[in-house]
């Protein structure tokens, strides 16, 4: 097995850093839901959920904490679900054409362009 | 090095659905020769390049690159060859060194030479200033330089220009058909599509003409132009009809041919000698000339001639298949 998947992933990489909209996008969301939903109604619902008997047993969480997470899900699928349709954009500028025209095994792109996403997210 | 058939093709069918691109051809290409493949837009010009770069699958008949069956080792006939393809396929984000520095990656060059690569290329097609420059910020000719250069990159022993100088000035093609001469002559095997007639003409050693996926003509430039005939001459007159007979009873003429501005006459001898035997039957007749001209038979001539006068569309699928593996 060959090492070009790297390569793959380099350009990903090149692309990623370039386009400062999709990195800040990246970066930047995320902490804006926490901020906006988290903080902001985090104390509404406190006095909602102050109503409700703790369940004996369950671990009791506060709201952020139980935000964080949904936002980390969230952020891991959207980056990935973009990462994945610039795979769609190379096909249609044609770059696409000149990986499967070089030597390279086929495999090497999902890697590359799979390893990318993982990192962007 | 040893010249023996690089590429050979025999019986090649391949169709898209009911319509069949190219039909039943067989030809070979000698190694360390520029090789051209002509033919009208939809002709299968395209569809040939596509299964001999394993871009598409070979469906019937057999395709050697090499020596490689491009069935049953397309992976070891992709390490051979370099294509140049027909549209446009550059990442706009990425500058002209990685465009450079990817390909070399993808077909996994050691560092050293990849390196000493790109500055050589680099340099061979005047793009120093634009290293750092984005593939979007290039003009047309630089793009098409680009892309040649990385065709390039891996000195293959075929290189496949499916029309490589479509669209740009004539001082982009002059300087493009210097380069593919100079990598020829470094033992490069050369396979050109093209349009241009006159860039076939003064870059190949052979020429093969296809047309509705069959091959109607092959040879040398050389030898196509002189089965047109010595010379060529257009005449006009105030009765073509009657012109035309009368040309036809001088035994140098071949041909006499309607065309919408008057006659073409086909001669098979000296044109020199021959004009004057032709006006003066003319004349006999009493029919006014009213302009004569004449020329060497281009292959432009040659094309018109096997190919007919009718402009094609060329079915809609043909210039860019889709992929099929993916």
């Amino acid at each position: 097995m060959g090492k070009e998947f790297l390569t793959i992933y380099w350009r990903e990489m090149i692309r990623f850093v370039r386009f400062r909209g999709q990195l800040f996008a990246a970066l930047v969301q995320p902490a804006l839901w926490l901020l906006l939903f988290g903080v902001a109604m985090s104390s509404n619902f406190a006095s909602d959920t102050i109503v409700f008997p703790t369940i004996p047993g369950v671990v009791d969480i506060d709201y952020l904490t139980f935000m964080a997470a949904g936002v980390m899900a969230m952020t891991a699928l959207f980056t990935c679900l973009f990462g994945g349709m610039g795979l769609l954009f190379d096909k249609n500028w044609g770059i696409m054409k000149e990986m499967l025209a070089s030597p390279m095994r086929s495999y090497h792109i999902q890697l590359g362009v799979g390893l990318g996403g993982v990192t962007k997210s | 090095m040893m010249a023996g058939k690089i590429i050979e093709v025999e019986n090649l069918e391949h169709s898209f659905g009911d319509f069949k691109a190219v039909d039943n051809i067989s030809f070979s290409v000698e190694e360390g020769e520029i090789f051209s493949f002509l033919g009208p837009n939809g002709a299968g010009k395209s569809t040939t390049i596509n299964v001999l770069t394993t871009q598409l699958a070979c469906q019937k008949g057999s395709a050697k690159v090499c020596g490689l069956d491009v069935r049953t080792r397309p992976h070891d006939v992709k390490k051979s060859i370099g294509i140049v393809f027909q549209d446009e396929v550059l990442d706009r984000d990425l500058t002209v060194r990685e465009t450079l520095e990817f390909h070399g990656r993808i077909y996994s060059m050691p560092r050293d030479q990849r390196l000493a690569r790109e500055k050589e290329l680099i340099e061979l097609v005047e793009l120093e200033e634009k290293v750092n420059e984005r593939t979007k910020n290039l003009s047309g000719g630089m793009k098409r330089r680009l892309e040649i250069a990385r065709g390039l990159m891996t000195r293959p022993r075929v290189l496949f220009l499916d029309e490589p100088t479509i669209g740009l000035d004539p001082q982009t093609r002059l300087r493009i058909w210097d380069y593919i001469k100079g990598i020829n002559e470094e033992g490069t095997t050369i396979f050109l599509t093209t349009h241009y007639m006159d860039e076939a003409d003064r870059l190949s050693d052979r020429v093969e003409i296809i047309d509705h996926g069959k091959i109607i003509a092959s040879g040398t430039s050389e030898s196509l132009k002189n089965t047109l005939g010595e010379d060529m001459m257009y005449l006009e007159t105030v009765d073509d009809e009657k012109a035309a007979a009368a040309a036809k009873s001088v035994s140098e003429v071949s041909e006499v041919k309607r065309v919408s501005s008057g006659l073409e006459l086909i001669l098979s001898a000296d044109g020199a000698k021959v004009m004057p035997k032709v006006l003066r039957s003319i004349e006999k007749e009493g029919i006014g000339i009213l302009s004569v001209k004449m020329k060497k038979p281009s292959l432009d001539d040659v094309f018109v001639h096997y190919t007919g006068r009718e402009i094609r569309d060329g079915p809609p699928e043909t210039s860019m298949p889709k992929p099929r593996r993916h």
